[in-house]
């Protein structure tokens, strides 16, 4: 029994080509068959010169986010079940600049990661590990935001960033959370100043585009929230 | 063609925003609503203070005009439903300010119930008006 | 300086929900279904409250709205000259729209 989706394809060679167009496939459907799949089977079997990113296959990487019918979202990680009909249109990520086809450069985008130094900086003075119980409160919250796998999904989403090139967005700016909340790091404040910039934090106007999309179900906009909460406490000299 | 050590990254990138999230229209309907609110402050304190430093007799006229004309009875009711939006909705950013609501499902929910809310100090108002 | 004026953005949001709900209700149903006269206006001074509370809508009113105007325009990219040339115009029109209201309204009630 062959039904077969129709998937509209972004093409776009710098190279070669003037003007972004879009490409037809007709492509043969199988049960829990994935967007990856998809892009594959165009590329194994009707056109080589596709170009996607993909690595883990299974939503670990972050590399094969796509704009699938109208949302960023993991082509590795989303049934083209879910889409509920046969016709697909496979863009590149918005606010990213296209290198070629489905693939973006994703420089802005860990240039913005980078500036809030989004690792862990030990304290200098510290003699025996420092310890957060796991099940404690603050560990809790912290938990469920450090999942992100920097796939760029909320990034694109995110009209902010769309309008503002200078705005960090909200991975960098969960990311920052993550550490900024984490009692053992040492440079909390100094991350906390880099964050409270017109370009920061004041920037994020509670949309919640980015948890609509996230693929591992994180809230940026909850972190971006926590995090103004403790640039004004800080502001009235608390700062916890 | 020559490639050269830097990669020359197209420029074309789309701004497609998300239409099909609440939240979206939310914050979109938040802003018209603010702007149109903004225009609407300035005007009114402006003509309010000319009118009253014009004297008595050319505030009365002018007032009765603005709050007469039926053509400014319908722009009063659309005045009082931005009034009405962005109030309750800033109502909503105001519980995520202080940590309520702040999950993708509450979010929605916060939003209907406001809405609902609004249409009926709204439609309750307009009822009260053509009294 | 943003999460002060951030936070004072929010303040001037309650304000105004209480400053405008007073505005309006006194609005409708101080005025026996008249339209406004200038002796409604000149009758506040019985009314301290009254007065007080339309200049903090007045005061509030334009911070949130010129604040709200801003936070729009930096939404967008826009260069440091930019910046501070909007930001002048909006304090200027802040300032100044908030001394005519206050000047008006107290002349009137107070015939000074």
């Amino acid at each position: 029994m062959s039904e077969s989706l129709h998937v509209k394809v972004f093409r776009f060679d710098p190279e070669s080509d003037v003007e972004p167009n879009f490409d037809v496939f007709d492509v043969p459907v199988f049960k829990n068959m994935a967007i990856l799949d998809v892009v594959m089977h165009i590329q194994n079997y009707m056109d080589r010169s596709l170009s996607f990113r993909f690595s883990c296959r299974i939503g670990m990487c972050g590399s094969c986010a796509m704009y699938v019918n109208g949302r960023a979202r993991l082509a590795c990680r989303t049934q083209v079940s879910v889409l509920k009909t046969r016709n697909i249109t496979i863009m590149p990520l918005p606010n990213f600049p296209i290198i070629r086809d489905l693939v973006v450069d994703m420089t802005p985008f860990f240039d913005k990661w980078k500036a809030v130094k989004p690792y862990y900086m030990p304290q200098p003075e510290c003699d025996e590990p420092a310890t957060v119980k796991p099940d404690s409160n603050e560990r809790e919250f912290i938990d469920d935001m450090l999942d992100c796998i920097s796939c760029g999904c909320c990034y694109s989403a995110c009209s902010m960033v769309a309008t503002n090139s200078d705005y960090l967005g909200p991975a960098a700016l969960n990311r920052a959370y993550t550490l900024i909340a984490d009692k053992r790091d040492a440079i909390r404040v100094e991350r906390l100043k880099a964050v409270d910039r017109s370009y920061g934090v004041w920037r994020c106007h509670t949309q919640f585009n980015c948890a609509e999309v996230c693929p591992k179900d994180i809230v940026p906009t909850r972190s971006i929230q926590n995090l103004k909460q403790r640039c004004v406490m800080k502001k009235f000299g608390i700062f916890k | 063609m020559a490639h050269t050590a830097a990669l020359d990254v197209s420029k074309f990138s789309s701004r497609r925003q998300m239409w099909d999230a609440i939240g979206m229209w939310a914050w979109v309907l938040h802003r018209i609503t603010g702007l149109g609110l903004v225009f609407y402050i300035l005007l009114h304190t402006i003509l309010m203070g000319i009118s009253l430093l014009s004297g008595q007799a050319d505030f009365d006229e002018t007032l009765s005009l603005l709050m007469g004309h039926p053509f400014f009875e319908v722009l009063d009711v659309l005045l009082l439903g931005a009034v009405l939006y962005h109030g309750l909705n800033g109502i909503r950013v105001l519980l995520f300010d202080i940590g309520i609501g702040v999950s993708l499902k509450a979010q929605r929910r916060i939003f209907w119930i406001f809405m609902v809310m609004g249409i009926i100090i709204w439609a309750w108002s307009i009822a009260l008006k053509l009294h | 300086m943003h999460a002060w004026t951030w936070f004072l953005q929010r303040v001037s949001a309650v304000v105004i929900i209480i400053a405008l709900g007073l505005h309006i209700a006194y609005l409708h149903f101080g005025t026996a279904g008249e339209p406004l006269t200038y002796s409604h206006i000149m009758s506040r001074f019985k009314m301290p409250l009254l007065i007080t509370f339309d200049l903090l809508l007045l005061i509030f009113g334009l911070y949130h709205a010129l604040y709200g105007v801003y936070s729009v325009f930096l939404d967008f990219d826009s260069g440091k000259k930019e910046k501070f040339m909007v930001l002048g115009l909006l304090i200027v029109t802040g300032l100044g729209l908030s001394v005519f209201g206050v000047f008006s309204l107290l002349r009137t009630v107070y015939s000074i």
